[in-house]
C-alpha cells in the first residue's frame, strides 16, 4: 500500500472511488429516501456522522482490541455492533435536535445500520491498511461521497417529476437505478485526477 | 475451549459496553425534565417533557378536541402556539392554511413538548372534564338505535350546553387491540347533572357501535369526555326550524326539552323528522305529548319509503321538500340540523333557498 | 413520519410500509390474512394487471354510484338505467390507516347490477384505498373486494 496523504483519500472517496457510484454500496435507503432534497440532505449527513464516527472507533477496536487477541475474523460482528450502537445514538441526537429532520427522516434512521456502505466503509478501512487520520478520513469522505450522491439524484427526480414522464414499468426503483448508472459514468470522469483503489 | 469462549465473552462485553453507553446517552438526551407550560398567558404548569402537547395537556386535564388519535388527519386540536415550539413539521403541513401558519396556529398532536411553551386555547376548553361513568340502563328505540344511560361518578356532575356532544371511548375488545373514541351528542337535559344520555346508530362493521351494541353492559364502567361542540340554541327570538334523521334526533331533544315555555311560545319551534319506514320512527309518543303540552310546537315526521304494512297517514318523502308546506317566511327563521352529511347537505340547501343565510343554519359536522 | 405517495406505495422496500402494516392490523383491515402487506398488494395488483384493470376509470365509476346513489337517503336509486344503488351515510369520520392525512365520511354503498344481478358493497374508505394504493384489504376483512368481483361488477 502506497502512502497517500489523507486529503488525496478524503478527496477521491468523495469523487473517484465514491462508495455508492463507484463500489455501488449503501442503495437501499439511497432508493426511498431520494425523492425530497431536504430528507435526502438529512439522511446523507447522518449517513456521514455514521461513517465517520465508526471507522474512528472500528479502527481503534480492531487493531487495539482484536488484533492483540487474535480475533480479526470477529471483525464483522464487532463492526456491525459499533455501527448499531452508533445508529441508535445518532436516532437520540436527531430526535432531540429537531422535530422536524426526526419527522422527516426517524423511519429511516434504523436503517442505516444495514447499509452496507457502513460496513463497508470499517472493512475497506482494514483491507486498504490505513492508518488512523486515513482511516476517519476515508470514512468522512466516503460519508460525504454518498451524501452528494443522494443529494444528485434527489435534486434529478425533483426536476423530472415536472417534467418527464416515465413509462410505468420504469417508474420508481426502474428510473432511479438508470439515472444513477448514467452518474456515475459521469463521474468516471474523475478517474484522472487520482485513483485510490 | 478458550477458542470459542474468548471470541463469545469479546463480542458479549463489546455489546455490553455499547449498550450501557446508548443507556447513559438515552439518560441525558431523551430526558427533558420538567418544563414550563403557560397557557393564555396566565395558567402555567409544571409538566414533563417529551410528549405531545396533546397528551401533556391531558395529562393535565386538559382535553382538547381530537377524532383521530393524533394521526394528523382530523385536525380538531389546533391550538396557538405563542412560543417555544419549532418549525413547522412535514406531518402539519397539509393540514394547515398559510393563515395559520403566520399566526402560529399549530396541531398539538404533532407538536413536541421539550422546553418552556406558551399556548393559547379558547376558554370553552378548560370546561372539558374526563368522566367515569357506570351504564345505567340500555333501550331499543329501533331495530338499529339504542339509547344508553350513564350515570357518572367521577366527576360526579357535567355542565353542558343542549346540542353539545360527549367523547365515547370503546376500549380494546374482541379482536379490536386498540381503543377509539367516537362522538356521541346528549339527548338528555343538562338539568340532569349527574346523567348522561345517548341515541347510538349501529354502524356496519362498526368498531365503537358493535362494542355498545353486543359488549355492553347494565354496570360497565365506561369513560367519557367532554363536553364538545358548537351545536347549541342561539339568543334570539327567531322561529326555529329544526330538521333531524336517526339519531341526529339526539341534540334536537336536549335543546327542545331544555327550553323555557315562554321560549318555546315565542320561537314557535317546529321539528322535521325524516325517515325509511314506520319501524325507523322512535319516541313518536313523546313528541306528541310535548306537542300537546307545548301549543306552539310542531313535530313534523316524514316517510320516505313507507311500508305496506306501516299504515301511514302523515307525510311522506324527504323532510327537505316539507320545509315550504309548514313554514311560511322561512327567511326569518333559524336553521337546527343534525344528520348525516348528505342529509344536512340537502336541508342547508332547502333552508338557503328560501332565504335563510349560511350564518343563520346551525349543525355539528362531525367531519 | 409523512405520508406514502402512491408511486411510493408501490415500492415495498420503502419502510414506512411497514408502519402503516402495523396500522392496517391494529384497524383490522387486514383480518385473517397471514401474509405480509407486501404480498397482499403484489397479489391484488398482479390480478389487476392480468384483468387490465384502469383502477382509476373504476373508481370514478365508483364515486359516481355513491354521488347519485346518496340522494335517496338509504333508499334504492337506478343510476344509468343499469345500477340500483343504495347509500347509507353515518355520522363521523374514519381515519385512513394510509397515514395519508386522510379521513373519508362514514358511508356504505351497496349496489345491484340490474343487468347481471351481481352485488357490490363498499365503502367511501375503501373507495380511497383501492383508488390511491391499489389496497383492496385482506381476505377476511369485511369491506375486502377481489379485484375480480370489481371486475366483473362493471362489465
Amino acid at each position: 500500500m502506497d502512502e497517500l496523504s489523507p486529503l488525496v483519500i478524503f478527496i477521491a472517496s468523495v469523487f473517484t472511488s465514491n462508495i455508492l457510484l463507484t463500489n455501488f454500496l449503501g442503495m437501499c435507503s439511497y432508493l426511498s429516501v431520494s425523492r425530497e432534497l431536504k430528507t435526502a440532505w438529512g439522511l446523507g449527513i447522518a449517513v456521514s456522522f455514521v461513517l465517520t464516527c465508526t471507522t474512528a472507533v472500528n479502527y481503534w477496536l480492531y487493531y487495539y482490541v482484536l488484533v492483540p487477541q487474535g480475533l480479526e475474523y470477529l471483525q464483522y460482528i464487532a463492526f456491525i455492533v459499533v455501527i448499531a450502537a452508533f445508529v441508535q445514538a445518532v436516532e437520540m441526537i436527531v430526535d432531540r435536535l429537531s422535530d422536524r429532520l426526526y419527522a422527516a427522516l426517524g423511519i429511516f434512521l434504523p436503517l442505516i445500520t444495514v447499509n452496507c456502505a457502513i460496513l463497508g466503509g470499517s472493512l475497506f478501512m482494514i483491507i486498504r491498511k490505513y492508518d488512523f487520520i486515513q482511516s476517519v478520513m476515508f470514512g468522512a469522505g466516503s460519508g460525504i461521497g454518498w451524501a452528494l450522491a443522494i443529494m444528485a439524484l434527489a435534486g434529478i427526480r425533483r426536476k423530472m417529476s415536472r417534467r418527464s414522464a416515465v413509462i410505468p414499468a420504469l417508474e420508481g426503483p426502474g428510473i432511479v437505478l438508470i439515472i444513477t448508472g448514467i452518474i456515475a459514468l459521469g463521474f468516471i470522469g474523475f478517474s484522472g485526477v487520482v485513483q485510490i483503489n | 475451549m478458550t477458542q470459542v469462549i474468548v471470541p463469545a465473552l469479546s463480542i458479549a462485553g463489546l455489546a455490553t459496553a455499547l449498550a450501557l453507553l446508548i443507556l447513559i446517552a438515552e439518560r441525558y438526551l431523551m430526558d427533558y425534565g420538567e418544563v414550563e407550560l403557560t397557557i393564555n398567558d396566565d395558567r402555567k404548569h409544571r409538566v414533563k417533557g417529551g410528549s405531545t402537547l396533546l397528551n401533556t395537556l391531558k395529562s393535565e386535564s386538559i382535553f382538547i378536541p381530537s377524532a383521530c388519535g393524533g394521526r394528523a388527519t382530523c385536525a380538531y386540536c389546533k391550538v396557538k402556539a405563542v412560543r417555544g415550539f419549532g418549525e413547522v413539521l412535514p406531518t402539519e403541513e397539509p393540514l394547515l392554511t398559510k393563515e395559520e401558519i403566520t399566526n402560529n396556529i399549530r396541531l398539538s398532536c404533532q407538536l413536541k413538548v421539550k422546553n418552556d411553551v406558551a399556548i393559547e386555547i379558547p376558554e370553552e376548553l378548560f370546561s372539558i372534564r374526563e368522566f367515569k361513568a357506570r351504564v345505567e340502563a340500555i333501550s331499543d328505540l329501533t331495530y338499529d338505535i339504542k339509547l344508553f344511560s350513564f350515570r357518572l361518578n367521577e366527576p360526579e356532575f357535567i355542565d353542558f350546553k343542549p346540542g353539545q356532544y360527549i367523547q365515547f371511548q370503546a376500549p380494546e375488545y374482541g379482536d379490536i387491540d386498540e381503543s377509539v373514541y367516537r362522538a356521541y351528542s346528549m339527548c338528555n337535559v343538562p338539568e340532569d347533572k349527574r346523567t348522561v344520555e345517548l341515541m347510538v346508530r349501529l354502524v356496519p362493521e362498526g368498531i365503537c357501535t358493535t362494542y355498545m351494541f353486543q359488549y355492553l353492559s347494565v354496570g360497565d364502567a365506561v369513560t367519557l369526555t367532554g363536553p364538545f361542540g358548537d351545536f347549541y340554541l342561539r339568543k334570539g327570538d327567531r322561529r326555529m326550524i329544526c330538521m333531524a334523521g336517526g339519531s341526529g334526533m339526539a341534540p334536537l331533544r336536549s335543546i327542545l326539552k331544555a327550553m323555557k315555555p315562554e321560549q318555546i311560545a315565542r320561537r314557535r319551534p317546529i321539528f322535521f323528522f325524516g325517515a325509511r319506514s314506520k319501524r325507523d320512527l322512535f319516541m313518536v309518543d313523546e313528541w306528541s305529548a310535548f306537542e300537546r303540552e307545548h301549543p306552539d310546537f310542531k313535530f313534523v315526521p316524514a316517510l320516505s319509503s313507507p311500508e305496506e304494512g306501516d299504515d301511514w297517514n302523515g307525510e311522506t318523502g324527504f323532510i327537505p321538500g316539507l320545509v315550504e308546506k309548514y313554514v311560511d317566511n322561512v327567511a326569518e327563521g333559524e336553521g337546527y340540523l343534525c344528520g348525516s352529511p348528505g342529509m344536512l347537505n340537502a336541508c342547508v340547501e332547502v333552508l338557503t333557498k328560501h332565504g335563510i343565510p349560511e350564518e343563520r343554519i346551525y349543525y355539528d359536522k362531525f367531519e | 413520519m409523512t405520508s406514502l405517495s402512491k408511486q411510493e406505495s408501490q415500492h415495498t422496500g420503502d419502510p414506512r410500509l411497514a408502519v402503516i402494516e402495523e396500522e392496517l392490523r391494529h384497524g383490522n383491515y387486514l383480518r385473517g390474512d397471514d401474509r405480509p402487506l407486501f404480498r397482499i398488494l403484489e397479489d391484488d395488483k398482479a390480478e389487476v394487471t392480468r384483468l387490465g384493470m384502469d383502477l382509476d376509470t373504476i373508481t370514478d365509476k365508483m364515486r359516481r354510484l355513491f354521488e347519485e346513489g346518496r340522494k335517496g337517503f338509504g333508499d334504492p336509486v337506478v343510476v344509468d338505467e343499469v345500477y340500483e344503488v343504495a347509500v347509507f351515510e353515518y355520522r363521523g369520520i374514519i381515519v385512513s390507516p394510509w397515514l395519508d392525512h386522510h379521513a373519508a365520511p362514514k358511508a356504505v354503498v351497496d349496489t345491484r347490477n340490474l343487468k347481471t344481478g351481481r352485488r357490490l358493497r363498499f365503502s367511501l374508505l375503501s373507495l380511497h384505498l383501492i383508488r390511491n394504493y391499489s389496497f383492496f384489504q385482506g381476505k377476511g376483512s369485511p369491506f375486502r373486494i377481489n379485484p375480480r368481483s370489481l371486475h366483473e361488477f362493471f362489465t
